[in-house]
């Protein structure tokens, strides 16, 4: 009997707080969906049979987990909103004679059926909608597999144990809000006489000077992955200068512009500034958090987008030929010139008996050697004594004898004796020469092109390619450099690679026989070679775009999750500031303010809140560009025009969908403040 | 001419769903000259403040005219009552409404820089205002740090800031205690011999005893209306009283 009464009225709070109620639950639902639509595709039976499942699997986990603790944060956010709203009516109930032992059950009550709901609901529509996303998935990855509908208990049960701690922990939260203040707090809490706003000059600097300085390092950092830890401090630092700048910047801001009585004291500017330092105080925190929401889905969706669009172009980069073979010497052995004969005949045998043809070859001998690029252009191999390495300096230089070269391109080059002509993929200046040891090679002239083996380019190392005459009479004297360990610094190999107009599955299939074909050759001669392997592009294919179609996927659950969040915590504002805004739009109304004129300040007031997060965060996209630029060379992607593209086109959808929800709440917001005006 | 005059002022409220129909104001005729204080008295629901927000513009009569200066305010368009009621019409309410968002001079200001007067210009404006009304040092101070007295006195200052032809008081001692009553209620008597004219709605007979003519109004009528004379504010309150009594007895018939 008495649990029922506490329970109802539980469930009364919550039919009567709706408008507040409905959309937190809508995220929790949405929360718990997504966690179990992504922990369950990562577990999904398929993700067997593709290639690049684990790679795959591993993203989408992540994903998971990355909703997860986005969903402590969030939930425990959204629902300080509910809490605040619902003191006063716990306050009376406190005032007409309930302990806060019956309040802590019905907020029992509340949170059980809010919690109920959520699962219930959050796993119905997970699991409905994930054959949907795995059929998008599927699709992105470019799959053409047929599966039958499953659960999976293992995501259920997670989503069940991850959630319930939360809804738990969310609970205890409330309880303990409400412990500790007493009654007349507890009534009050909606409207206290707020103080005016001071503007806090150390607080307002600092975040315009934080965000300049992590701009700086943004834009001049020169390899992410060299500067790997300076990349990260930089963000923290841009979400730090965010936090300051929505905080105490906008308020110094407004306090700036008050000092000037003839900006301020005009009927444009006077009620706007002055409300919105206030509303700035109020908002700036919930502000910045949209705001670095926001840059995090435009970095996500616009560099995933990118990709998943160059997924064809990064592969052509990976893989610049059908197939490809590659052999590495353990030596320079005057053997080497014979295995690589036999290695070829081998190869250009079996495509002949495929009868397929071999076009675009690429066939050339080369030696490389990886040291630490100095000053002077001088390299020094054994990077042990470079104090602490520098990845950013570390170089690997190829050598690629002129013979070769003159050969594959039917054209000759003059070079002198230890001349040589250079090469880079990645922009990089060279040096005039380079030193290695005590041979020192002039660089006399840049080649445009040359077509390298696609593993360098997937390396986040610089490569140089040096185009040498008199192959081994040049490295003679370097030939004996040994790292610390004693191993032989100079390593030769071999590069063979061609198009060819078998079919993709033909290529496959050629690429085994390659495989098997080169294997057997290593092992007559196990002590010339060091390592054969084989490549193909289409037997990677799918390994590729499984791999970006689910960083694509994720991106773009990711996005939704934190929209839906950015959205939610923007309504939540409009509608606590239209409860607020309402005695002060009657006001001026009174004293002589036109309607027109309130609607305007006020629409001019929203405005600015609303669109300052996406002003922010595409600032801060536009700093972080040169980075996302340099982080998708790493994944072989090298087309800055798509990436502009993309990125533009993500701003555009981004602000189409703002302008969207900003009418959606403003109307909510007018509507609430014009119901004052009825009563 | 009279600079207000009501003729023959109606309004009837009809419930939401076109049900019985509530007659607020049933006759109202009444004129106010130039440098005129007077206050309207009546109990609760006798139609005091829907009166109150026919003259400020706020609603419209259903039936009747106001003019002001002669201009009848049923022919100011809708979207120029705002800019009317600034330019004529002072307010002091019972809940001070001053904005939170501004300083006790911001608030003040208000009004003119709707007019869109220069800050020179409001500066040599508030100057003597906060003087008489002895809010000088509290200017810079907000709402929130200054006492009921203080806010309204400020609030006064916002009504008299743009010389209005009349102020419209409602209620204007309503949240205040009794020292702070005293001390607007003598500042308001002030205000008027230097000649600003003042319509006063209060059920306070204190309050009213400092007007020079008390209206009282009962059922949507104007029921009896006493001229000060020569009576001091003690013997004008007596006279009141003895109208109140003779209105709840009246009523009780």
């Amino acid at each position: 009997m008495k649990t029922g009464y506490y329970s109802r009225l539980a469930a009364d709070g919550i039919r009567k707080n709706r408008r507040l109620y409905l959309p937190y639950l809508l995220t929790c639902v949405l929360m718990v969906a997504m966690f179990y639509i992504l922990a369950y595709l990562s577990r999904a039976p398929f993700m067997a049979y593709i290639g690049g499942g684990n790679a795959l699997a591993w993203v989408l986990n992540l994903g998971s987990f990355v909703i997860a603790v986005f969903s402590v944060f969030f939930l425990f956010y959204t629902n300080s909103f509910l809490i605040r709203r619902r003191k006063k009516e716990f306050g009376l109930f406190n005032i007409l004679g309930m302990d806060k032992r019956s309040i802590g059950r019905i907020l029992f009550w509340e949170s059980l059926i809010a919690a109920l709901v959520a699962l219930a609901c959050g796993l119905g529509v997970g699991i409905a909608l994930s054959k949907m996303a795995e059929l998008g998935l599927v699709n992105l990855v470019g799959l053409d597999v047929s599966f039958e509908f499953t659960l999976s208990r293992e995501a259920v049960r997670y989503t069940l144990i991850i959630y319930g701690a939360l809804f738990f922990l969310i609970f205890l939260n409330a309880v303990r809000q409400v412990r500790f203040s007493n009654p007349v707090q507890l009534l009050r809490s909606e409207n206290f006489g707020e103080k005016p706003p001071k503007a806090n000059w150390l607080f307002g600097v600092a975040g315009f000077a934080i965000l300049a300085a992590a701009y700086y390092i943004a834009v001049t950092i020169e390899n992410p992955v060299a500067a790997l830890s300076w990349f990260f401090v930089a963000v923290l630092m841009v979400i730090a200068a965010t936090y300051l700048i929505f905080i105490a910047g906008s308020v110094l801001l407004c306090r700036i512009l008050q000092k000037n009585k003839r900006y301020y004291y005009n009927k444009k500017h006077f009620v706007s500034v002055s409300s919105m330092a206030y509303r700035m105080k109020r908002n700036g925190a919930g502000l910045a958090s949209i705001c670095i929401l926001l840059t995090m889905v435009l970095v996500m969706i616009s560099s995933t987008a990118c990709l998943y669009s160059g997924k064809e172009g990064s592969l052509k980069t990976r893989y610049p030929r059908d197939l490809a073979v590659i052999a590495n010497f353990s030596g320079a052995s005057p053997a080497n010139a014979e295995k690589i004969a036999a290695l070829r005949e081998t190869v250009n045998g079996i495509t002949d008996r495929y009868g397929a043809a071999r076009l675009n070859p690429v066939d050339y001998r080369e030696a490389e050697i990886t040291g630490s690029l100095e000053e002077g252009g001088y390299l020094e191999p054994d990077v042990r004594f470079v104090n602490d390495i520098n990845f950013g300096k570390l170089v690997t230089v190829h050598f690629i004898p002129l013979e070769d070269y003159e050969r594959m391109y039917g054209r000759t080059l003059r070079l002198g004796e230890r001349e040589a002509a250079a090469f880079g993929l990645k922009k990089m200046d060279f040096p005039e020469s380079i030193t290695i040891g005590n041979l020192t090679i002039n660089i006399t002239q840049t080649l445009d092109t040359l077509d390298v083996a696609g593993i360098d380019t997937a390396e986040m190392l610089r490569h140089l390619f040096l185009v040498v005459p008199d192959f081994e009479g040049t490295l003679k004297d370097i030939e004996g450099l040994v790292d610390y360990n004693g191993n032989r610094m100079l390593q030769y190999g071999w590069h063979y690679a061609f198009d060819t107009d078998a079919a993709p599955e033909e290529q496959i299939r050629l690429r085994s026989e390659f495989a098997a074909a080169v294997l057997a050759e290593k092992e007559k001669a196990p002590e010339v070679f060091r390592s054969v392997f084989c490549e193909s592009r289409e037997a990677d294919r799918l390994d590729f775009f499984s791999l970006y179609g689910g960083l694509f996927f994720l991106g773009i659950m990711l996005s939704i999750v934190f929209l839906i969040a950015a959205v939610l915590m923007i309504y939540y504002k409009q509608i606590s500031e239209g409860y607020e805004d309402q005695s002060r739009f009657d006001i001026m109304q009174k004293v002589g303010m036109t309607k027109p004129d309130i609607r305007k300040s006020i629409n001019s007031q929203m405005l600015t809140v609303f669109y300052l997060p996406i002003v922010f965060a595409v600032l801060h996209l536009a700093f972080a560009f040169p980075m996302i630029r340099k982080m998708l060379l790493l994944f072989n992607l090298n087309n800055l025009p798509l990436l502009i593209l993309t990125t533009a086109v993500s701003i555009l959808a981004f602000s189409a969908f703002y302008a969207v929800v900003y009418r959606i709440t403003s109307n909510a917001y007018f509507a609430i403040v014009s119901d004052a005006k009825a009563e | 001419m009279s600079l207000l005059e009501v003729k023959g002022l109606k309004k009837v409220y009809k419930t939401r769903f076109g049900g019985a129909s509530v007659e607020a104001l049933r006759n109202v005729s009444f004129t106010v000259e130039e440098g005129e204080y007077v206050a309207i008295m009546g109990e609760s629901g006798s139609g005091k403040t829907t009166l109150l927000n026919i003259l400020a513009a706020l609603d419209r009569p259903t039936a009747g005219t106001v003019l002001l200066d002669g201009k009848d305010f049923s022919q100011i368009k809708e979207s120029a009552v705002a800019a009317f009621r600034r330019d004529n019409l002072g307010f002091v309410f019972q809940e001070f409404n001053l904005l939170d968002t501004f300083t006790i001079e911001d608030n003040i200001y208000l009004p003119l820089v709707l007019m869109g007067k220069s800050h020179a210009e409001m500066k040599k404006r508030i100057a003597p205002l906060a003087e008489q009304l002895g809010i000088a040092a509290i200017l810079k101070k907000y709402p929130y740090e200054v006492s009921g007295g203080q806010k309204q006195r400020a609030a006064v200052a916002r009504a008299l800031i743009t010389n209005p032809r009349i102020v419209l008081a409602d209620e204007p001692t309503g949240a205040l205690d009794s020292k702070s009553t005293d001390e607007l209620l003598r500042l308001f008597g002030e205000i008027n011999r230097r000649g600003q004219t003042i319509l006063m709605v209060t059920h306070s007979m204190k309050a009213a005893s400092h007007a020079s003519r008390v209206l009282f109004i009962r059922d949507g009528e104007v029921f009896h209306q006493i001229y000060r004379g020569e009576s001091t504010n003690e013997q004008l309150y007596q006279k009141i009283s003895d109208t109140l009594t003779l209105l709840a007895r009246g009523e009780r018939r």
